[in-house]
């Protein structure tokens, strides 16, 4: 259907906990286990242009 | 006559292994020392248990980092050609002995350069080897291991301040040291991981997802984390 290719996790309740909960669609940026950002954004150039910024994506 | 003087072209050909090796072992093991973090993950990813992936990432990289300056160094080219040719050795042992389940896997060697592992992996490896037994056998015997061990001391502290100065930097909210991904247990503390929160059944869940499977995520992992509907996240990923 999106083609995205992810592994798939169901701990999300575990996650939630950690990191809060925004909405969805969203996303965290782990850099060595540590958030870098919390995404919320999916629109126009984002999240491309955080990602890109904190190296996430080329 | 000299006897005991190797042949001009050999003396030559150890000089091209030598540089040859050095940049490749430089490049290596300086990646490692200057991001041990990610090095570790890629170390796991080609079997290194989790828990010595971070040991075993410094110490290569200082290992590493001294065979690419003695093998280029002509005085301590044999030890480092000794340390290049074990290195590269263990290399290939332990990528036979995983060799099932790593085939067609990236090797990680370098930074850079995507190595899969298959025969042309090996091939590379023994052709490196090659070098490093002509590096060591066409040199001159090696001298002053005063100044080898401060080299190799200068490396090892460097590592160390490397190390130190990457867990300063570390702030933010703390992941969890693994998660369970598609059955697996799945370390987060390791290079870089972007958690996707999603609805299957959100149009704009499904819109955000095909736009980012454009994107180019590199070393980048991704997990999709269902919020609702899990039995329809396999459906939204195809």
């Amino acid at each position: 259907m999106t083609g995205l290719k992810a592994g798939v996790s169901e701990d999300f309740a575990e996650l939630k906990q950690v990191f809060g909960f925004s909405g969805y669609p969203s996303g965290v940026a782990l850099f060595n286990g540590r958030q870098r950002a919390l995404l919320t954004q999916f629109e126009g150039s984002e999240p491309a242009a955080t990602l890109k910024q904190l190296g996430f994506i080329y | 006559m000299r006897p005991l003087e190797p042949a001009v072209w050999k003396t030559a050909f150890a000089w091209v292994a030598g540089v040859a090796l050095s940049v490749l072992f430089l490049a290596s093991g300086l990646w490692k020392i200057t991001d041990p973090q990610s090095a570790a993950m890629r170390m796991s990813q080609a079997l290194v248990p989790e828990s010595w992936s971070l040991f075993a990432a410094v110490a290569f990289g200082v290992v590493e980092t001294v065979s690419g300056v003695f093998v280029l160094v002509p005085r301590f080219r044999r030890w480092g050609a000794i340390l290049t040719g074990l290195l590269l050795l263990a290399f290939l042992g332990w990528f036979a002995i995983h060799y099932a389940a790593l085939r067609g896997a990236d090797c990680s060697c370098f930074p850079w350069v995507k190595r899969a592992v298959g025969p042309g992996f090996f091939i590379g490896d023994g052709l490196m080897l090659l070098l490093a037994a002509a590096a060591g056998l066409w040199s001159k015997p090696p001298g002053s291991p005063r100044t080898a061990a401060l080299i190799f001391a200068a490396v090892a502290v460097f590592a160390g301040v490397s190390y130190g100065v990457d867990m300063a930097h570390r702030t933010g909210t703390l992941a969890p040291a693994a998660i369970t991904v598609d059955g697996q247990r799945y370390p987060l503390r390791h290079g870089r991981t972007f958690l996707f929160f999603f609805n299957p059944e959100c149009r704009h869940c499904i819109d955000a997802a095909k736009s980012m499977s454009q994107f180019d995520w590199g070393d980048t992992r991704v997990v999709a984390i269902p919020v609702e509907e899990p039995q329809y996240s396999a459906q939204f990923l195809q």
